[in-house]
């Protein structure tokens, strides 16, 4: 069975008080350790799609088709399920990590909220992500920890952000455009990371947006997406 | 991308960032620390008020009535004999607890209906704000006036009328910060992190408007001084012979005319000292947060 699957998705979404369609059936499964990378121009609905799976649209969208992960609809999910989905099986990377990250809250609180959240204690939290500071190529984890995300490189940031998506494990990790906001060495870097812990561990299954496609094994599917502007 | 692009907006920084270096900028403004200082000595004192009064504030012999400034009584006495400086210590604790009682509970109140009302929106979000909207047309001494001839004169029942009439000017500026900062992109990534709406509310949002939250309530304070203090002077407040400001003033009003005005002159001033600190400060960290003031 296939860990994601979208079944000719097609979301409108409200654009001045008027439903448009900005995405198009997209079909595409994504097995187990398997990463697809999804190609497109700007403005070709790469995010949408991955925020649809999130199922993070703006209000009012509409979504047909169907999103499904291991064989189980997102779209049908209730509050308390979906918020299980996203505790546990699928996390995600954004593409402006300054922005994702609340500015008033440490970057230790930011990582370990979640695994607090699934019931860990506190102790083993910051163990777990302080070792996954030290995977994404953050050397001084502890100190790091204590500092708030202003005080932060937008490199470090986004590696941060890595780290907090890898935190829970989870089964199906969708990056949108994980290395744009990084120079071109540290983007090699981050997808050379992402890779080692899609192949190494428990391998998180990969859908992702964006330039640094050719760093994995992809199998491109752009084909579902057209530019609707 | 071409070189033409539209330069990319950065998203508005959330208020309260760079907290460590705003702090220290604070520290150095000297009118905040004055009147910061002022507000920390007031508390000091209204606290430890038994240990520093010289007097106790109801002893006194009418036979030393309305006598001026002496060693042994250094602001005079009042009427009654009472030492003016005792008296005023002794009054910093109900002429402060009464504000401090009604900031706490309209903060409390109006923050947790402004963020609720916020994240919610639709028609809860209606409800609340048209409820805050009636309110506004009430005069927060009037609706005391009303709480006091129902329930009776005293501390109570003003403090819960004010606290009433002053919640919806805080839950006013709280929520549309609220409503900004819920438009972010970082309360997205806690809906992906699986969080419930409520640990978000209270540990992301509540934190990024608590800046403008801490101004509101400082202005607030100031204000609420005020009207306490005349609801006092109007003799429906806490009554005699409890020492408290705005009593006091009215108290010393008769001896004015007999060319006495310590007692009045002596509260007045510190209810004015007061009231200009908590502006003073209010106003600081307001600039501090870019905020204009009405």
């Amino acid at each position: 069975m296939n860990v994601l699957e979208l079944d000719a998705l097609a979301v409108d979404l409200l654009v001045e008080g008027r439903l448009r369609r900005v995405i198009h059936e997209v079909t595409l499964n994504v097995a187990e350790s398997q990463a697809v990378g999804l190609v497109g121009e700007s403005g070709a609905g790469k995010s949408m799609t991955s925020r649809a799976v999130m199922r993070l649209l703006p209000a009012g969208a509409v979504i047909h088709g169907d999103i499904r992960f291991w064989g189980r609809s997102v779209l049908a999910m209730a509050t308390g399920q979906l918020r299980a989905f996203r505790l546990r099986d699928a996390a995600m990377i954004f593409q402006d990590p300054r922005a994702h990250i609340n500015p008033v809250r440490t970057i230790g609180d930011f990582l370990t909220e979640a695994l607090l959240e699934r019931g860990e204690s506190r102790h083993r939290a910051d163990a777990i992500v302080s070792g996954l500071l030290s995977a994404v190529g953050i050397t001084d984890a502890a100190r790091r920890m204590r500092q708030y995300p202003h005080e932060l490189s937008g490199g470090l940031l986004q590696r941060v952000m890595i780290a907090a998506a890898l935190a829970i494990g989870p089964k199906l990790l969708l990056a949108d455009e994980p290395t744009t906001a990084l120079d071109v060495t540290t983007q090699s870097d981050v997808m050379v990371n992402l890779d080692t812990q899609r192949s190494g561990r428990r391998p998180p299954t990969r859908a992702r947006a964006g330039d640094a496609i050719h760093h994995a094994r992809p199998r491109a599917r752009g084909g579902g997406l057209r530019p609707d502007r | 991308m071409s070189a033409t692009a539209a330069p990319v907006l950065a998203p508005p920084p959330a208020a309260g960032a760079r907290r460590g270096r705003r702090r220290s900028t604070l520290l150095r403004d000297p009118v905040a620390v004055a009147a910061g200082l002022f507000i920390l000595g007031l508390v000091a004192v209204a606290v430890l008020a038994p240990w520093i009064a010289p007097y106790s504030p109801s002893a006194g012999s009418i036979l030393s009535g309305n006598e001026g400034i002496s060693s042994a009584h250094w602001l005079g006495t009042d009427s009654f004999g009472r030492d003016l400086l005792s008296r005023l210590i002794f009054g910093a604790r109900l002429s402060l607890l009464g504000p401090a009682l009604i900031i706490a509970i309209s903060t409390l109140v109006g923050a947790t209906l402004a963020i609720a009302a916020a994240w919610i929106g639709g028609w809860p979000d209606q409800v609340v704000s048209r409820v805050a909207d009636i309110l506004f047309a009430f005069p927060g001494l009037i609706f005391a006036m009303i709480a006091v001839s129902m329930f009776g004169a005293g501390l109570i029942a003003p403090v819960i009328a004010l606290s009433i009439s002053y919640t919806p000017y805080l839950m006013r500026v709280v929520r549309a910060a609220a409503i900004q900062q819920r438009a972010l992109p970082y309360v997205s990534a806690c809906y992906v992190e699986g969080l419930p709406a409520w640990k978000i509310c209270l540990r992301h949002l509540l934190p990024n408007v608590a800046p403008i939250l801490l101004v509101q309530a400082t202005l607030s304070f100031g204000y609420a001084l005020v009207d306490l203090a005349a609801i006092s002077y109007l003799g429906l407040g806490v009554q005699p012979p409890a020492a408290e400001w705005g009593l006091m003033v009215s108290e010393g009003q008769s001896s004015i005319l007999a060319g006495h005005p310590q007692e009045s002159l002596a509260a007045g001033v510190m209810i004015i000292l007061t009231v200009v600190a908590f502006n003073l400060l209010g106003d600081r960290l307001a600039s501090r947060q870019g905020m204009e003031l009405a």
